[in-house]
């Protein structure tokens, strides 16, 4: 609530007149029945037709003006929740952007996108609802009460009751109704489990033959939810015609109170039955008022999650620029991830000169993805220190060591756009530029080189080619229309547009044909200039031709050295080697 | 009228008008608010064909559609009892026997409206539950071509929320309807026999309300669209900037993804505030209608009653309740029509389903399969996933039984595609399959697929024990042979040190184990299978090659004396199968065993030697 509270205060002033509008315009609906009374009591039964007319006159105006502050108060509300939606989407999207990825791995990036999107939409309309109606039924409401005991004070005690009573109501509905609801949660999030495992499953579910287990499954998830459904319904259909109940009474009890009211008041009696039903109605909403808080408090309580998030990594103090060659050197690094124990790696050192070509293997899980990812860190090291061209990365402008060093993950990601627009990130000059102005089409002579050439290393060129609109075939999100290949391809040529001094390749080529692959390393090592390349692979042939080869197992190094060399000294090393290629001769 | 009178219900529903009172307070399975409503293809044909889906489900349903016509008296006939009692009140005559009227009509309107909602619970989730069910078992019968298509998430949707809201918006729909049709007719009906005077100046009033709804809602129409297509373009970029993330970091992209957000955001919030203005204005302005209809009755009925038209004062007092109660269900009902649509949208994404054409039935004479030898043989199959894409060309290949063969291939040439055309996982387009010289198709579907024993490329665990997971499939077997699987497939020393071991539940259907003993996991649900004909695709690409020589182990060992067949990318896996087969652009490009591919120093042998060096 502190966080609605606190983007709330930012348009306090137009809250507070459009909830000043709000009022007024319960007010002239309050206002209606009471001028009636005067029409009955006055105009009919002193039989003055004059005075009809100017009571109708002045509900007229009454009328008039509640529409007048309707309209404004809704000019007011749809700005400001529609405004404060905005704001808080762009504050954790800003928020989000700043965090390390230490963070996003713990809240989640599925998650994170729910929150901003659909918990801020809950948030929004919550919101636009209060500034509506929600504020307006309780003023209704209360007005109603008040003018009832005004116009009938022996009703006061029984208005007292049915307010009472009500409340009674109303929080026994919430009581019963709510941890009823929870299991019913809970029940459908079952549900979507057991769908979801058989979606992702299908093939062996058909191939095992196993289609009644899993209908078997469903059916007693579906079973189950039905039952909590039910009975979460029906503990509901008792609340909202006990509490029209309770007010109905009232109107009868009104009514046999009024028994011997004066004929001269009747009109006020009819006023009170007209107002009884307001009370009715603003009973009704309150349940609502509490029950879209409860989810909007949910909400906010997940929004503030992420906009509390601090980035666990520190910003240097005093950001260096050295400049860079690449020389790469870990000293002692041990690292790992938050929340778990294990070290993904202990105790690495190792050291790579400009221009080196620095193979990686090892097994899955050794820890050659985590020990690439802390060079442009990604994750800061738990213990030693990684220096690239002798200055500690931590003491590094984050955006300079970023633009200096081009990481290729296993997994290409390529944003929707055309293929030239996700080729163009690699363009570090061009980026100011296109967040300007349109000009992203306009490219020097210079960087087209630049684009092409590394499209032709990363042997992309060929099939970029051969799609209809070549260089601007537009790609869907994640790049879907594109094989695993391709987009690794594409990735790849995107990091090499960045000529950068330190070039990861993390397993990149996996999805490749050796054929292809081969053909994009040959590339690589032909390249102008030289960059210090670090070449995770699972397959020794792709590393094998390195400078130097590390070979990592368990977090720990096995082997560091040329490949004779670990075909000698390196017990795993010569494993590898084995499984994959074939009994060394003794 | 009547048709203007569902003309404007369409046009109120188009502005979604909110501040309706809640049903109840549960909140949970009513659709969201901001939610677009989607117009079904063919309401009508629809609504039939689920209340045809729901035949048998619905006991009950006549009494709360009884009980519907019930709960809508209170309403009609309690404005004209409170009046007469005003009149007796003000003629000063005795009114206990009308007020204890009043009573009764309002304690059975409790009683009324309490039954109805609950005994709606539980039919509306009956109907749900068999819905959901006749879904699901529609789905699980469906071809793979239709999961390729489908994404998963999509799918789930359908079966949640899509079911969801069709049963509990209609079955809510069919009462209130029922209500509302009922209060609108008996008022109107009320209001006529008592003063057509008065009963002129309400039906002004919805008139008014008619126009006014027309013109708002010209506006609105085009504006949600618009706001519907600024927020999926805005989540469209917080999607892929937040999980790409890493991506963004590392080309220092930071800022412009900002500002390419902030560009959507500010876009979605003009139009969202400019449609929910218009949408806004609906509201008051049909307060101030009913205001002025209001004193209107006011100010008329205190004439007519001054000359001597209207025959008591309570009527007065009858009309103003009756002008308040009497725009409101054109309001709910407008709100029901368009909850409505949305469900019967809903429910055609259902239907969608529902029509999608199962995995084809066995033929009559389809034969029984009984200790298949396992001889495979293609005959001029040709294959594609999508019309006019030939995946495989005229693949023949005969293969004796209990042999290994090897394909390899260029990925996208055709070699997972062998292997679905050989489960039938899909149909061939052209030529045959023979198994043991039948044609596949001859087969039954059940007995057909008990011959193969897969390992597939996803490693698909459940959430279940281990044990339950090796007995996949095969849930008779004993916990011995359960351990003697697990044991030729290499799984045990792993099994053995899990927290319970072989009861290890894996909650997180398997994401708690390394890709590595996932896989091994598979191959022991294989090797209990005990088929004839094993099926290996690509089951050590992604496992380190220290554990992928344990795989390999455990491979060679469930492969003797049974025709198999091994997809892999690296070559050093299949050098000792007894056929290869080498793929290329969907033909069959080089066949033999290792030695010989290497003799006919072909495409086969190159690959091998860039990949050995």
């Amino acid at each position: 609530m502190k966080l609605i509270l606190s983007y709330l205060k930012r348009h306090l002033v137009i809250f507070c007149i459009s909830t000043a509008f709000l009022t007024l315009e319960a007010v002239a609906d309050l206002l209606q029945p009471t001028y009636m009374s005067y029409i009955v009591d006055d105009g009919v039964a002193n039989m003055d037709v004059k005075q009809i007319l100017i009571y109708g006159g002045i509900m007229l105006g009454i009328a008039l003006f509640g529409a007048f502050c309707a309209i404004m108060r809704n000019h007011f509300a749809s700005r400001t929740s529609q405004t404060i939606g905005k704001e808080i989407r762009h504050d954790i999207y800003h928020n989000v952007q700043q965090l390390s990825l230490e963070n996003i791995d713990r809240l989640q990036p599925a998650s994170i996108i729910t929150r901003i999107t659909n918990d801020v939409t809950q948030i929004q309309d919550f919101i636009n609802s209060i500034m509506r109606i929600m504020i307006k039924a309780p003023i209704t409401g209360i007005g109603a009460v008040v003018l009832i005991i005004i116009q009938t004070p022996k009703q006061a005690p029984i208005m007292i009751v049915i307010i009472l009573v009500a409340t009674l109501l109303i929080i026994l509905n919430i009581l019963v109704g709510y941890p009823r609801f929870g299991k019913v949660q809970k029940k459908l999030d079952k549900l979507n489990g057991v769908s979801r495992e058989f979606l992702s499953s299908v093939r062996v579910v058909k191939a095992f033959r196993a289609e009644d287990k899993e209908t078997g499954k469903f059916r007693n998830a579906s079973d189950d939810l039905a039952a909590a459904n039910t009975s979460a319904l029906r503990a509901m259909a008792m609340f909202a015609p006990l509490i029209n109940l309770t007010v109905n009474f009232g109107i009868v009890l009104l009514l046999f109170i009024s028994q011997d009211q004066d004929a001269a008041d009747i009109g006020r009696l009819m006023a009170s039955v007209n107002y009884m039903g307001q009370v009715m109605f603003a009973l009704a909403f309150i349940s609502n008022v509490i029950n879209s808080a409860v989810r909007a408090l949910a909400s906010s309580d997940r929004i503030k999650e992420v906009l509390d998030e601090k980035p666990v990594q520190h910003r240097a103090e005093n950001p260096q620029r050295p400049e860079i060659k690449g020389r790469i050197s870990f000293n002692d690094v041990s690292f790992a991830y938050a929340g778990s124990s294990r070290n993904a790696l202990s105790h690495i050192s190792f050291s790579a000169e400009p221009g080196e070509t620095i193979g990686i293997i090892g097994p899955t899980g050794s820890g050659k993805t985590s020990l690439v990812n802390l060079i442009p860190r990604f994750y800061d090291t738990s213990e030693g220190e990684i220096k690239v061209d002798g200055v500690n990365v931590n003491e590094i402008d984050e955006e300079y060591l970023r633009s200096k060093v081009a990481l290729v993950a296993q997994k290409a990601l390529l944003f929707t756009g055309s293929i030239m627009e996700n080729l163009s990130w690699g363009l570090e000059n061009r980026n100011k530029t296109t967040a300007k102005d349109g000009e992203s089409n306009v490219y020097s002579d210079d960087e087209k080189a630049r684009i092409y050439n590394a499209v032709k290393i990363a042997c992309a060129d060929e099939f970029i080619g051969k799609t209809k609109d070549g260089y601007n075939t537009l790609l869907g999100q994640g790049g879907v229309n594109l094989s695993g290949g391709q987009k690794q391809r594409l990735s790849l040529a995107r990091a090499l547009i960045k000529e950068p001094n330190i070039l990861i390749l993390d397993d990149c080529t996996s999805a490749l044909d050796a054929n292809t692959e081969s053909s994009v390393l040959k590339g690589l090592s032909e390249m102008d200039t030289k960059a210090t390349v670090l070449l995770i692979s699972q397959r020794i042939s792709t590393v094998m031709r390195a400078d130097k080869i590390l070979c990592l197992s368990n977090g720990t190094i096995q082997g560091f050295g040329t490949h004779t060399e670990l075909l000698e000294k390196c017990g795993t090393y010569r494993e590898i080697y084995e499984s994959q290629i074939g009994q060394l001769p003794a | 009228m009547c048709k203007h009178a569902c003309s404007m219900i369409r046009d109120m529903a188009d502005n979604r008008t909110t501040a309706t009172p809640p049903q109840n307070l549960s909140g949970i399975s009513r659709p969201g608010r901001g939610m677009q409503v989607v117009k079904p293809k063919n309401l009508k044909g629809t609504l039939l064909r689920l209340w045809n889906l729901t035949a048998g489900k619905r006991k009950g349903l006549g009494w709360v559609l009884l009980l519907s016509a019930f709960s809508s008296a209170a309403a009609i006939v309690s404005p004209r009892l409170t009046g007469s009692i005003i009149t007796r009140i003000s003629n000063r005559d005795t009114i206990t026997l009308l007020l204890i009227l009043l009573a009764g009509l309002y304690i059975c309107d409790w009683f009324v409206k309490f039954m109805q909602q609950f005994l709606m619970a539980a039919i509306g989730q009956r109907i749900i539950n068999h819905i959901r069910q006749a879904l699901f078992g529609k789905i699980k019968g469906l071809p793979l071509r239709f999961f390729d298509k489908h994404q998963h998430g999509e799918l789930m949707s359908r079966l949640t929320n899509d079911v969801d809201n069709i049963s509990t918006t209609i079955s809510s729909s069919i009462t209130l309807l029922m209500t509302y049709s009922f209060t609108i007719i008996g008022i109107f009906t009320m209001m006529i026999i008592l003063s057509p005077v008065l009963t002129m100046i309400t039906l002004c009033s919805v008139g008014m309300i008619f126009v006014l709804t027309k013109v708002v809602t010209r506006h609105t129409r085009k504006l949600f669209k618009e706001q519907q297509k600024y927020l999926g373009v805005l989540n469209g970029q917080i999607e892929e900037g937040i999980s790409g993330l890493t991506v963004v970091k590392a080309f220092g992209r930071e800022k412009e993804m900002e500002a390419d957000f902030d560009k959507k955001n500010e876009n979605l919030c003009k139009t969202s505030i400019r449609a929910l203005i218009w949408s806004g204005y609906l509201m008051p302005l049909m307060n101030v209608i009913n205001n002025i209809c209001y004193l209107t009755i006011a100010v008329t009925s205190g004439l007519l009653y001054i000359n001597g038209k209207l025959s008591d004062i309570g009527l007065i007092s009858t009309f103003l309740l009756y002008s308040r109660q009497f725009t409101r269900p054109f309001v709910e009902i407008a709100n029901v029509y368009n909850n409505l649509q949305t469900a019967v949208a809903g429910a055609e994404r259902v239907f969608e389903i529902m029509d999608e054409e199962p995995e084809p039935e066995d033929r009559a004479d389809a034969a029984e399969l009984e200790n298949p030898k396992g001889e495979v043989e293609f005959k001029n199959v040709s294959f594609g996933y999508d019309e006019g894409k030939t995946i495989l060309k005229d693949i023949s290949l005969k293969i004796p039984a209990g042999k290994k063969v090897a394909i390899v291939g260029p990925t996208g040439s055709g070699k997972t595609t062998i292997i679905n055309l050989l489960t039938r996982f899909y149909d061939v387009n052209n030529g045959s399959i023979y198994l043991d010289g039948k044609d596949l198709r001859d087969y039954r579907m059940g007995d057909l697929r008990k011959v193969f024993g897969v390992v597939l490329q996803d490693t698909a665990l459940f959430a279940e024990s281990v044990r339950e997971n090796i007995s996949y499939g095969n849930e008779g077997a004993s916990l011995e042979k359960i351990k003697e699987a697990a044991a030729s497939a290499g799984a045990d020393a792993f099994i053995e040190r899990l927290p319970n071991g072989y009861d290890t539940v894996l909650e997180q259907g398997g994401m708690e184990l390394s890709q590595g003993e996932r896989q091994l996991l598979t191959i022991a649900r294989a090797v209990l299978s005990n088929a004839p004909i094993m099926i290996l695709d690509e089951a050590t690409s992604s496992v380190d090659t220290v554990t992928e020589q344990k795989i390999r182990k455990a491979m060679l060992k469930i492969c003797e004396n049974r025709t198999s067949f091994i997809i892999a990318h690296r070559l050093s896996t299949i050098r000792d199968s007894d056929i290869i087969i080498l793929i290329e652009d969907g033909r069959i490009a080089e066949k033999g065993s290792h030695a010989e591919l290497i003799e006919l120093n072909g495409k086969y042998a190159e690959m091998y030697r860039t990949q050995v060096g």
